[in-house]
């Protein structure tokens, strides 16, 4: 009796364990396998694309160790908020980069995230490709994908300007497989940028209707194209893209130098790319914006929606570089005085904590309506705007590109177009240290300045009064954090 | 005349004679036999005496005796060393035979173990018993905090929020992760944590400390296994108890922070070289605020505790009822408040069914507290007042803002932000369980099953008013979030356990299959512009309708255990417990696990070697071998998952567009966390019954440990969850147990126990090491073959530059070298101080753990005091590495003191300048420091008497409550807690409290 109920017992338990893998087998709840999307379905397509989007609403990427990398380390800004504040950014300003600083690995980290999000949207496209029916909808998908690979150029553009040797992802890896990369050579990362951008350029429409406003566009890949080879001094893609985007007809800068920074100004017909920031017309909850206004904002100021904290004040420098120049115009937009009444309306009020703050990132108080206070929400970083193209353009012919053009202007006409619209006289004969010096006024404070003076090498001089080191300042440090995550990684000379 | 006389006396005195003559002639023999109760064995060398005279015998070797009774014996004592004496009065029996029973020894008290209870003697593994009465000692709403000190090789990790639990590790940090929690089982229940228990609820508590001893419980047994069992009822007449304190609790250990005058004199200094710095002047701030004086607050405490117990031949049962109310020692609005409620029935059906139900019902609601308001009382300046009536923007409270004398938003009025905290949470918690056990075979075959439940529900309400201080410390619109929530865990066992005796050997054999189902939920929603007239207007039905939202989430599990157990008693002297598990869950992608375990004991003491039973009269040997598998680590998905939400929708214009985004890095095929355990142990008890104590040798690899591990970038996400790699606990774990009594009513004890632990590094999996503990560009923590998890990783300091001519004449060159920084230690000589240069720093795991608990009785009364400490772990100081964002934040005082000035060249610490630098604020020596303790856990002074008419025992008692801890930690409290990679990293702001209370128990 009792061997037969202990052979049933083991019966039973056999049968048990061979039945239980459905028991066993449960995926994680609210959860969907990147496998279950229906790819036959079109509405699917951009969901991929949007998430990459997303990402480059990153507060490393572009807002506060943005606006210190690439702004306040250059003669235009000073850091800015109280002397104390914040030594890592203080490191910045004075050039004192150190691998261990925070803001330096976030600058990595940020757009690293921004290439898997490109890479992921990268990979689903041929996905889409292969099962959907109608033509025109893999055509589309074809296109997203375009936009992907230009997201991806943008983020690697930057690294290489930051770091100037990182490793090339460009796929899903395991993670020993990221912890094996090896960095990619200066050289090597611009053919890859600049792949990309040729692919992107060949299947991105040439705009798109008004509620996709800063999606990106053929000339906006254009456009990046245009700058990584600026960087490259390779004269005769700067003057050929440029030019087509000239020659277009579809951009023109607005009138009103201070209407290109307002938030009707947002995504205006002088606008090739602009990172996105929306308090979504809510005041609380979630919403989809940066802080990019905010932490330029001005500090102490009141009521509460008119401050920020302080950060990337203009200079000394280049408040007396537009004195010079006997502007009038740019510098009414691009300073903001404590003391004073804007034209809207905003009193900056004297006892705020810095005498003038970035006058570009001003917000009228009607627009600030976020319930936790601050103000500079819904403002968009403006990337790359006409003006830049004009000047790109002129600096390439002046710089000797022999191509054919179609724009019809020289460069004078280019850089006066800039002129008029900062209401300053014509120039004839324009020179190289004319146009990098419009450069500065026309750009001041948009995050353009560190760069410019590296790639013109003229950050030994100009920076030199920060303790600018030719060899290494050119580059910021590979962070420590990162060296330790891949035991590849080798760090930049001079540090 | 004269002979009538005589013959009437003679009449008399024969009466007398004939009266007597029965008693004088009822000398009789009285005989019989003396057996062993349980085992039936005859008893030779029993004494047997008249009670009140000196005459007695002793049995045979038979168990025989005989005895000569006279009138006036009435009593026979039988008496024998080891066994109860029994009194026995003898009437008229010409036979009286006797059955003695086993004295109730240490020994011979039966042990709850899994799925049964074993007699101490017969255990092979190390397993510790506590007493609930121990435990209810302790004023404690927890019984884990009770716990602390008395158990060798465990360690508790209290906080000091209202409510919460303790965490608790045995033998080390075997798992690693937040997952290496014991399993806790209640009353058969699979808990995750005892919050719900009171500890007057607690009969008996015991914890399986090894792998051979939880084999049983198998999955997530891997570090230890914690059985409570609530209290039954014992046959014998119903009892019911009250027992309860009233108390206070006071915040202790407060950190000292500066004054306005240290602070102002430190920020002059930290800042007189930075160009623009215009330097404070304590005239321009209004007072000197004491933050944390103004948070805190003497709290009262009070818990109430009913039990009816009883039980018949065939019935027993148990209910009981308690109420605990827990203020908060933040002045706001904070408390915790639970009220239980348990039954407990078993009922033998009929000589081969016995059924029983067992609930324990647990509500409870608090009120949490704000705790950013403790880190503002940490970073504020103490500058400014805590009201202002002249702060015009501020309503509805007048509070003062820190941004009027030019403070940054980072900063904001902290007992401004523990008022407006409205953060209120109720829960029910039910433990259900129903069994059933059927004797298919009386004594021999028997099967249970048993079905359980524990289910929990909650509720919480977080609203926040519209309000504003300064800065943007303030909300222009109010709102509310609401969050239901329940989780259910449901178990079902079958055992089927077979028991066989042969004289003096015994054997079982258990086999048991059980299957979980474990499921968790929650559902929030939220709403702005939500009033805040009252608790029945805070609804988000009265929200703005606009910027309403949803989210839900939920998690589950499921599991499957196949396992038998197999015991044998071979003549009381040799025991062996051979356990083999298979088991399967659903987190895992390798699904099966196979787990063995032996155990092996040898009762010395019954060997008979008689020099070794003069002295000792327990002694035995034990050895135990075992594997376990531990599940309780977060699941795994074995594919990638897509993200969605707004942070994965891109924004155009103003138009959100959904979209789903996904990691670019694959996921790790996860398997089985494993642990190998090999123990070797020493219990002992001496002759004369006063000294014993158990030593233990234990060995405890676990393999293929879980956890998340930082990944290299352009995955998309920063950690991965993966098999990382082995880890080894060692050591070596004593107790010694000392009680004697110097008269009848004076008795005292001593109880020491002492843990010594290693941990280290065995293997990394494909890694030369993991860093972890991520504070603003460092990585301060590194997991490393060859080291303990996570310990710390940073530069030894080599003294402080006293002058910059000494920092230029030092020819090793570091990124700052000026007067009052820190001259960091060139470990390389390679005269550069970079990465190469830092060392590994300690870890937070302690090398020693230690208790001591001693008690006095006299008379009535009686007092115990209980000690615990720690000794051997670091902590990250983690909340002075903050002076990136709070660099004009206050400092400690202890820095003030000893901070390196030009008239205090001190080698340890810092100036105020290079303490704000970034180059200091790294992991560093100076952060990270020792960690030890020893703190007096409990005292208690008691008066019992049983004088008082209708209440047959009456206990009254005054306890303090972990009244003082000593330690040098420059922080709260040196019981930091964390993850294992990034522990021991303390940013804890909240102050530990002492609790004074007054107690009364009364059983009737």
């Amino acid at each position: 009796m009792k061997r037969t109920r202990l052979t049933l017992l083991l019966i039973a338990a056999l049968l048990a364990i061979s039945s239980c893998d459905d028991f066993l087998d449960i995926r994680q709840e609210a959860t969907l396998p990147t496998t279950g999307i229906d790819y036959t379905k079109p509405e699917n397509i951009f969901l991929s694309v949007s998430a990459a989007y997303s990402k480059l609403r990153s507060w490393d990427a572009h807002t506060f160790p943005y606006i210190g990398a690439f702004e306040i380390a250059s003669d235009n800004a000073d850091k800015g908020s109280t002397p104390e504040d914040n030594p890592e950014m203080k490191d910045i300003d004075n050039l004192n980069f150190q691998p261990t600083n925070g803001l330096i690995n976030g600058l990595w980290t940020g757009y690293f995230d921004i290439v898997s999000g490109a890479n992921y949207a990268i990979h689903q496209m041929p996905l889409f490709v292969e099962t959907l029916p109608s033509q025109t909808d893999r055509d589309y998908a074809i296109q997203c994908q375009g936009e992907a690979k230009a997201i991806r150029a943008y983020a690697y553009f930057n690294l290489t300007r930051l770091f100037g040797r990182v490793p090339i992802v460009d796929t899903v890896l395991s993670s020993e497989q990221l912890a094996s990369l090896k960095q990619a050579s200066t050289t090597e990362l611009y053919n890859f940028i600049e792949n990309d951008l040729q692919e992107a350029i060949a299947v991105l429409p040439d705009g798109y209707t008004k509620e996709w406003g800063g999606r990106i566009s053929k000339y906006t890949a254009m456009a990046i194209k245009a700058k990584v080879h600026l960087y490259q001094a390779e004269w005769d893609s700067v003057a050929s893209l440029t030019d087509k985007i000239i020659a277009s007809g579809r951009f023109k800068l607005l009138d009103n130098f201070r209407e290109v920074f307002s938030l009707d100004g947002e995504n205006s017909k002088e606008s090739l790319f602009e990172i996105q920031s929306s308090t979504l017309g809510k005041s609380s909850g979630d919403a989809a914006y940066l802080d990019y206004g905010y932490v330029q904002g001005p500090r102490g100021n009141s009521p509460a929606n008119m401050q920020g904290w302080g950060f990337c004040t203009p200079s000394q420098n280049l408040i007396d570089f537009y004195a010079d120049r006997g502007e009038v115009v740019r510098p009414a937009t691009t300073f903001l005085y404590r003391g004073t009444v804007t034209p809207e309306g905003d009193s900056i009020k004297s006892n705020c904590t810095n005498p003038v703050y970035n006058g570009k990132v001003y917000t009228p108080s009607s627009q600030n309506r976020w319930v936790y206070n601050g103000y500079g929400f819904d403002h968009n970083i403006r990337v790359i705007r006409y003006s830049d193209i004009l000047l790109m353009y002129a600096e390439a012919l002046i710089q000797g590109a022999a191509v054919p053009l179609s724009s019809g202007l020289s460069a004078d006409d280019a850089v006066n177009l800039v002129r008029f619209r900062a209401g300053l006289d014509n120039i004839t004969g324009v020179t190289l240290l004319d146009i990098w010096n419009e450069r500065r006024a026309e750009l001041a404070l948009e995050e353009d300045r560190y760069f410019d003076l590296v790639r013109t090498n003229q950050a030994a001089t100009v920076l030199a009064s920060k303790g600018f080191v030719v060899g290494k300042h050119e580059h910021y440090p590979i962070p420590a954090a990162q060296m330790q995550l891949n035991p590849n990684l080798t760090q930049n000379t001079g540090y | 005349m004269e002979r009538k006389v005589h013959f009437k006396k003679f009449l008399l005195l024969n009466l007398l004679l004939v009266l007597c003559l029965p008693e004088a002639f009822a000398q009789k023999t009285v005989s019989g036999r003396v057996t062993d109760a349980e085992t039936g064995e005859t008893l030779p060398g029993v004494n047997v005496i008249v009670k009140g005279t000196t005459r007695g015998t002793t049995t045979d070797v038979n168990g025989n005796y005989k005895i000569e009774l006279i009138a006036e014996d009435k009593i026979l004592s039988f008496s024998f060393v080891g066994y109860e004496d029994v009194e026995l009065e003898v009437l008229n029996q010409k036979v009286v035979d006797v059955a003695l029973k086993v004295k109730s020894t240490l020994m011979q008290e039966v042990v709850v173990v899994g799925y049964g209870t074993q007699k101490a003697k017969d255990l092979t593994a190390p397993i510790v018993t506590v007493k609930g009465n121990d435990l209810s000692k302790q004023v404690t709403s927890n019984p884990l905090n009770a716990l602390q000190g008395k158990v060798s090789g465990v360690q508790i990790i209290n906080s000091g929020v209202p409510g919460s639990g303790a965490s608790i590790k045995i033998r080390g940090v075997g798992s690693v992760g937040d997952y290496a929690n014991p399993l806790y089982v209640v009353d058969g229940v699979f808990v995750d944590n005892i919050d719900f228990i009171s500890p007057s609820d607690v009969e008996e508590l015991t914890i399986l400390k090894d792998a051979s001893a939880a084999a049983i419980y198998g999955v997530r047994a891997a570090n230890g296994v914690i059985i409570i069992t609530t209290r039954k009822g014992k046959s014998g007449l119903p009892v019911v108890s009250y027992d309860g304190y009233v108390g206070v609790q006071m915040p202790v250990n407060i950190l000292k922070m500066a004054s306005k005058n240290q602070y102002i004199t430190l920020l002059n200094e930290a800042n007189a070289n930075i160009p623009g710095y215009i330097p404070k002047n304590p005239s321009d701030y209004p007072t000197s605020t004491d933050w944390y004086n103004e948070l805190v607050r003497t709290a009262g405490i009070n818990n109430h505790n009913i039990d009816i117990t009883g039980a018949t031949d065939k019935t027993s049962y148990s209910i009981g009822g308690n109420f605990l109310y827990q203020n908060g020692i933040m002045d706001a609005q904070n408390n915790y408040q639970r009220y239980n409620i348990r039954g407990r029935l078993e009922q033998q059906v009929n000589k081969n069914l016995k059924i029983g139900i067992n609930t324990i019902i647990s509500n409870y609601n608090k009120n949490i507290p704000n705790s950013d308001a403790f880190f503002g009382a940490y970073v504020n300046p103490p500058v400014y007042t805590v009201y202002d009536p002249t702060n015009a923007e501020a309503y509805p409270v007048k509070f003062g803002a820190p941004q009027k004398y030019g403070f940054g938003n980072q900063y904001g009025n902290p007992v401004a932000a523990a008022y407006y905290a409205d953060n209120f949470e109720k829960g029910h918690k039910e433990v259900f369980s129903i069994f059933g056990e059927v004797d298919i075979v009386k004594d021999i075959l028997s099967y249970r099953v048993a079905y359980n439940q524990d289910q929990d529900s909650w509720n919480q309400r977080y609203y926040t008013p519209q309000f504003y201080v300064g800065g943007s410390q303030g909300v222009t619109k109010s709102n509310l979030t609401k969050t239901f929530g329940n989780s259910s865990k449901q178990i079902i066992d079958n055992l089927l356990t077979l028991k066989r005796t042969k004289g003096k050997t015994s054997y079982t054999v258990l086999f048991g299959q059980s299957t979980r189902i474990e499921k968790r939920e929650t559902l929030s929603g939220y709403a702005n512009s939500v009033p805040g007239y009252d608790d029945q207007s805070k609804y988000l039905v009265n929200g703005s309708f606009r910027d309403r939202n949803a989210y839900d989430a939920a998690e589950r599990y499921n599991g499957l255990s196949f396992f038998t157990r197999g015991t044998l008693n071979f003549r009381e002297k040799y025991l062996a417990t051979v356990t083999f598990r298979a088991d399967a869950s659903s987190k895992y992608q390798k699904k099966w696990g196979y787990f063995p375990s032996v155990g092996f004991a040898w009762n010395i003491s019954q060997e008979g070697f008689s020099k070794l039973n003069a002295a000792f009269s327990n002694l035995k040997l034990r050895l135990s071998w075992g594997m376990l598998g531990n599940d309780n680590v977060p699941s795994n998905s074995s594919v990638i998952l897509g993200q969605t939400g707004i942070g994965s929708s891109g924004v155009f214009g103003d138009n959100l567009v959904d979209g789903m985004g996904a990691q670019t890095v694959l996921q790790n095929y996860l398997r089985w966390e494993t642990v190998t355990e090999f123990d070797v142990g020493i219990d002992y008890t001496l002759k004369n019954e006063k000294l014993s104590g158990e030593v233990d040798y234990y060995h405890r690899v676990t393999n293929n440990v879980v956890f998340y591990a930082p990944i290299a970038t352009g995955g998309g996400v920063a950690e991965l969850l993966g098999n990382n790699g082995k880890v080894l606990n060692t050591g070596l774990e004593f107790t010694l147990n000392w009680k004697d009594e110097i008269s009848e009513d004076f008795n005292y004890f001593i109880s020491f126990n002492a843990t010594f632990n290693h941990n280290e590094v065995l293997e990394l999996n494909g890694r030369e090491y993991i860093p972890s503990g991520y504070i603003r560009g460092n990585y301060t923590t590194r997991t490393a073959v060859g080291h303990p998890i996570g310990s710390f990783y940073g530069y030894e300091i080599d003294g402080v530059y006293k002058s910059e001519g000494d920092a230029l004449k030092d020819p090793v060159s570091q990124a700052i070298k000026d007067k009052g920084y820190f001259k960091y230690k060139d470990q390389n000589g390679d005269k550069v101080i970079d990465d190469k240069d830092k060392v590994y720093l300690g870890s937070a795991i302690p090398w020693l753990i230690s208790g001591l608990d001693m008690g006095i009785n006299f008379k009535k009364f009686d007092i115990s005091l209980s000690i615990a400490g720690q000794y051997g772990n670091k902590i990250l100081n983690a909340k002075r590495m903050n002076r990136d964002v709070f660099s004009d934040g206050n400092y400690d005082e202890d820095f003030y003191q000893n901070r390196w000035t030009s008239s205090n060249k001190s080698s340890e610490y810092p100036s105020a300048e290079a303490y704000n630098s970034s180059f200091i604020q790294q992991a560093n020596d100076f952060f990270v420091e020792n960690g030890f303790y020893i703190r007096i856990q409990n005292i208690q002074l008691g008066y019992t008497t049983d004088k008082i008419s209708f209440i047959p025992k009456f206990r009254v008692f005054i306890t303090a409550q972990r009244p003082f801890t000593f330690f040098t930690y420059k922080g709260f409290t040196p019981e930091v807690g964390g993850s294992p990679i990034s522990s021991g990293i303390d940013n804890n702001v909240y102050p530990m409290q002492a609790i004074y209370t007054l107690g009364l128990k009364m059983m009737f």
